[in-house]
């Protein structure tokens, strides 16, 4: 009982940050337009480049155009959530070297829930209308049918995807608990996400196992679409949730150890 | 000419007092480097040449493609952005050198530090491990180096253009990021511009954005005959002037506009 009391709490809580976001974001429509726009463009320019390739040479190995709107879509789609709730990970680094951390600790509500609730960001929810445009058009285009396995599969990828990638973040975002720069960490992976964006299999043996078995990025998209284009026998719809629980037990424990060893900014 | 090369100084000093920072722009630039490297290779396993390219003048237009575009994510318009953010914009007013001088001679210390520690050695590094392939010929190379410096001249007065719209706007975050990717894709910086519909190609190849990635690359590789690349290297220049004439009045207008936020 006290659980599902807590529980209820939190989702309250949840609640009350998400409307913040969401009024943030229809107070200001000319900033919310101008982030809009530029987040597009923004990965458009990757997303150019790959279609003017595939559009010349017929396609990139075994994905031809339409396929790779789909692996692009549905990568952006799991950035943009990432973007939307979970985006405050990134100011993990100025909260506990101002100390903005004690706060949170005398509050009742669990920490991790108030400092993702910090900053929401919903213009990016708005940009997942496209991606889920490109996406649908695409899909429509190869013919692919939508029974319950693809429904079911595209739910399990935004689930998993989303803690995959989010989760990744929070890792190494936490590494700033014990490291001066330890955002800065976090920053090189991110950077190194680019090349999820792409098939996989253009790369590489040793970066298609380390985006597979070290920084299981290529979970967030590139094998979620191979399941859904039939591209691959193996049992992706098991392996995701395998590999987003792994990200969840690590971050969680690293987490914990983290704000046990925080010991604010003595101002 | 005195008080430029203190300006160039003291940009060429600011950045190498946060060459930190500079260690994973570098490391940026190589992911993406490597991206459109085996993209491309691959693409090439199956065909001998696209477009009069061969691999490894494909090779040679990434590396060198790449580190320039890589120029768009900095630029003067941050700095402006946050003259008219923190409001020291009055006190670079107020300063005995015009503010576009000023702008120009920090964005030149920026641009010899890409060169110095970017530029030259990722060009050198990337063309040797990967495989690319040098100039055309000693007159190409002079022109690619010509070329690349006229650039500059066309990236500032966009980033100035850049820099003052954000006398409209507080929104400079999301400015600098698409003024950043719309560069790389309309220069030529994301893929060349002969993959694009060749209606749209033709355009783009005469605008100023084609100075910045196609214009000195297509020279280096030699896809341009030296007159073509000299007609070349003149429209940039030409480009450079209209520009600076364009924006230097849309200064005059928006410069009247300043609201300093009190505090």
């Amino acid at each position: 009982m006290e659980r599902i009391r807590r529980l209820a709490y939190g989702w309250r809580l949840w609640k009350g940050y998400m409307r913040i976001g969401f009024l943030k974001m229809t107070q200001y429509p000319a900033d919310t337009s101008i982030w809009l726009v530029s987040m597009l463009i923004r990965e458009a320019s990757g997303f150019i480049g790959i279609l003017a390739i595939a559009g010349v040479t017929g396609g990139i190995g075994s994905w031809n155009v339409y396929e790779i709107c789909i692996l692009f879509s549905m990568c952006a789609v799991i950035e943009a959530i990432g973007q939307t709730f979970f985006d405050s990970v990134w100011e993990l680094i100025n909260m506990i070297r101002w100390g903005r951390l004690d706060v949170y600790l005398t509050r009742p509500a669990p920490v991790l829930l108030q400092v993702l609730g910090e900053y929401m960001f919903f213009q990016a929810i708005l940009a997942t209308v496209v991606y889920v445009g490109i996406f649908l058009w695409a899909a429509w285009q190869i013919g692919l049918s939508f029974g319950g396995y693809e429904v079911l599969l595209l739910l399990e990828y935004l689930v998993c995807g989303t803690i995959i990638n989010s989760g990744i973040y929070l890792i190494f975002n936490c590494l700033n608990f014990w490291l001066i720069q330890g955002g800065d960490m976090a920053v090189l992976v991110q950077t190194c996400r680019e090349f999820v964006k792409y098939p996989l299999n253009v790369f590489p043996a040793a970066i298609q196992g380390f985006f597979t078995y070290i920084l299981p990025l290529g979970f967030v998209a590139y094998y979620p679409a191979m399941a859904l284009l039939g591209k691959t026998d193996l049992p992706v719809a098991g392996l995701m949730p395998l590999a987003a629980g792994v990200v969840t037990l690590l971050a969680a424990l690293i987490w914990r150890v983290g704000l046990r060893s925080y010991d604010s900014t003595g101002t | 000419m005195e008080k430029l090369y203190c300006l160039i100084r003291v940009a060429f000093q600011t950045k190498f007092a946060y060459i930190k920072a500079f260690w994973f722009n570098i490391f940026g630039t190589a992911v993406s480097i490597l991206i459109y490297y085996f993209l491309w290779k691959y693409v090439f396993m199956s065909r001998e040449e696209l477009h009069g390219f061969t691999a490894v003048q494909m090779t040679t237009y990434v590396v060198l493609s790449r580190t320039l575009s890589s120029q768009f994510s900095g630029g003067i318009n941050k700095e402006f952005a946050e003259w008219v953010y923190k409001g020291n914009i009055v006190v670079e007013l107020l300063r005995p050198v015009h503010l576009a001088f000023n702008l120009f001679g920090k964005r030149l210390g920026e641009f010899f530090f890409f060169l110095l520690f970017k530029g030259i050695p990722i060009g050198i590094l990337g063309t040797l491990l990967l495989g690319g392939c040098g100039p055309a010929g000693v007159v190409e190379f002079l022109l690619f180096f010509v070329s690349v410096l006229v650039s500059i001249g066309i990236l500032f007065w966009i980033e100035v253009a850049v820099g003052i719209v954000s006398f409209f706007t507080l929104n400079t975050y999301g400015l600098a990021f698409t003024k950043s990717a719309l560069l790389s894709i309309l220069s030529g910086g994301v893929v060349p511009l002969f993959l694009f519909p060749e209606s749209v190609a033709r355009v783009l190849d005469y605008l100023p954005f084609a100075g910045m990635v196609t214009v000195p690359v297509y020279t280096y590789l030699g896809k341009y005959s030296i007159q073509e690349a000299v007609s070349f290297i003149g429209l940039q220049v030409v480009w450079c002037v209209l520009l600076g004439v364009l924006v230097m009045a849309f200064y005059q207008k928006a410069i009247k506009k300043v609201v300093v936020q009190g505090g």
